[in-house]
């Protein structure tokens, strides 16, 4: 027996969702079903709303409210340092940690050729506009210790040099609080590659 | 390694079979198609996580007939340890627990490919061998491979083939390891190939050399592999594709110069074939300090009397737990077997004639 079709429709439009499967989505349909009408509503209204304000900021094209974004307005933070990141959530990774007073640039996905994405899917053009409206002196390559992460860092790296600002890449090695033994050998020979002084 | 019981519920055509396997021989026998060989893969899911004819779990639901879970255990000894191990499938979600991965070799009628066939069949042997006791090998493979893929894409890509570039650190990188972990396993097996070779065939003496992917010589470090690319640049832009690396490696064996691959006899590369295979298991039993457990699926029939004893007096004479598939039974001598009958995906007691007609040198 098939289900009425809001139901069916509803089952559709949850299983594209990543990580939802078939069976996910129609539990998640049927937790809404019986949940008060008003609580439904109220998601829909989230996702309207979401969708219709949130936007790139023009500057760093992460996710924001408002243009530019409120990283980008703040007066705090340094307009000499760029971080690259691959995506938004990495911005709120590295905003955890508070240290970095910087500002950012999100490319929104990194140099894959398999899935014919390069350069000119990424905000790299972008990048290299407003490195030459805003000068920094130093720009951080922050993509993923992914294959494509590693590759994007290295065309990025390629591209930014002979700017004649400083590119750095941040550093590989143990995870805090990690037992030597239980780290492969790949991690190992990073973390001893950018070994410090004490 | 000593297993002791095995039970199987619900894998492919067999229903309910329970097997005591003998601590030497242990004799499937029965038609094609009757369920032998789904015995012996599920030993192998057991023992080592996986198949060795499919990747996905779901080939193992039983077809024909409502959904059933696959429930898969076993019992059996590791040194002074006893293990159990068991798998559990219901078509959605699948369970491994407790017991170690197990060194198993199989051997079946497909070995014959790594004598016959492309070089991926030998470099496929290669990296199955290491990736099971080297996880680093496994990882590196991967990336590599991948690297590879990538890197080819942007060759062909007009748009991306800058970015070619970008993706050879990597394949230095993982590709120097791949190499590293290949000819030190190649240069380990290949004595004993050669002498299980010798043994078998008589007169004749088996050579092989490893042809590295690409390059006339071994590349022994990133710089050199890195120079070798660099050799081969304009080729590359040509042919749009990395055509140096441990992708592109081959195992040449050869009979007084002549190429067993491409120009032997069909008993010189069956011979071949048995012996890479056995040479495959004494390196495993040296490698990880465990005696295999040798499944032999459907080859004895294939194989001459020479032949046949040079894997029994190899592997089930000396001290590994053998289990063989055959049509019929033979006569096994001194080795004296446990003899089942597989019908229709039940297990039996052999009750068919005492005395095997076929006799062989056992």
């Amino acid at each position: 027996m098939l289900y009425p079709e809001p139901i069916q429709d509803l089952v559709g439009e949850l299983s594209k969702l990543p990580g939802v499967g078939p069976k996910t989505a129609q539990r998640l349909a049927f937790f809404l079903l019986n949940r008060p009408k008003g609580e439904a509503e109220q998601l829909a209204r989230a996702i309207v709303e979401a969708r219709q304000r949130i936007r790139y900021c023009s500057s760093c094209f992460n996710f924001t409210d408002t243009d530019p974004c409120s990283l980008c307005r703040s007066a705090t933070r340094d307009k000499g340092t760029v971080m690259v990141v691959e995506q938004p959530k990495d911005v709120i990774a590295m905003e955890k940690t508070r240290e970095f007073k910087g500002r950012y640039h999100v490319l929104h996905g990194a140099i894959s050729p398999m899935e014919g994405i390069g350069p000119e899917d990424l905000k790299v053009r972008e990048l290299l506009a407003r490195i030459g409206q805003e000068s920094p002196h130093e720009v951080v390559l922050a993509t993923s210790s992914s294959l494509e992460g590693e590759a994007t860092a290295l065309y990025l790296g390629r591209l930014l040099k002979p700017l004649g600002l400083k590119v750095t890449r941040i550093a590989r090695g143990l995870p805090m609080g990690g037992d030597l033994d239980y780290t492969d050998e790949m991690t190992l020979l990073k973390a001893l590659e950018g070994r410090q002084e004490i | 390694m000593q297993l002791q019981r095995v039970g199987i519920r619900g894998f492919r055509n067999l229903r309910e079979v329970s097997l005591e396997p003998s601590a030497s021989l242990t004799l499937l026998v029965g038609q094609n198609g009757h369920g032998k060989t789904n015995i012996l893969e599920a030993v192998h899911v057991l023992l080592q996580g996986q198949s060795f004819r499919t990747r996905r779990d779901r080939d193992y639901l039983a077809d024909p007939g409502p959904p059933a879970p696959v429930v898969l255990t076993a019992a059996g000894r590791l040194g002074q340890r006893d293990i159990t191990w068991s798998y559990m499938y219901d078509g959605q979600t699948r369970r491994r627990r407790q017991g170690p991965i197990v060194p198993v070799v199989v051997f079946s009628p497909d070995d014959l490919e790594l004598a016959r066939g492309a070089p991926s069949a030998r470099r496929h042997l290669l990296d199955h061998l290491l990736s099971g006791v080297d996880r680093r090998y496994a990882r590196s493979l991967e990336a590599f491979q991948r690297a590879v893929l990538q890197r080819n894409r942007a060759l062909k890509e007009g748009g991306l083939r800058d970015l070619a570039d970008d993706f050879l650190p990597a394949i230095v990188r993982e590709g120097e390891y791949v190499w590293s972990r290949r000819y030190e396993v190649f240069d380990q097996l290949l004595p004993s190939c050669q002498t299980i070779y010798h043994a078998v065939a008589g007169s004749e003496a088996v050579s092989a050399s490893y042809v590295t992917g690409g390059n006339p010589t071994r590349i022994e470090s990133p710089m050199r592999y890195r120079e070798a690319l660099a050799a081969r640049r304009g080729d590359e832009k040509v042919r749009q594709m990395t055509l140096v690396g441990p992708h592109r490696d081959d195992i040449q064996f050869t009979v007084n110069g002549r190429s067993i691959v491409t120009a032997g006899s069909q008993g010189q590369q069956r011979t071949l074939a048995l012996a890479i295979k056995l040479a495959t298991y004494l390196w495993l039993k040296a490698e990880t300090g465990t005696v295999p457990l040798v499944m032999l699926d459907d080859v004895l029939s294939e194989l001459d009397g020479i032949r046949r004893a040079a894997v029994l007096r190899q592997v089930a004479a000396d001290e590994a737990q053998t289990i063989v598939t055959d049509t019929e039974p033979r006569d096994f001598g001194v080795l004296n077997p446990a003899v089942f009958e597989v019908a229709e995906g039940e297990l039996r007691l052999w009750r068919g004639n005492p005395r095997p007609l076929n006799s062989g040198p056992f």
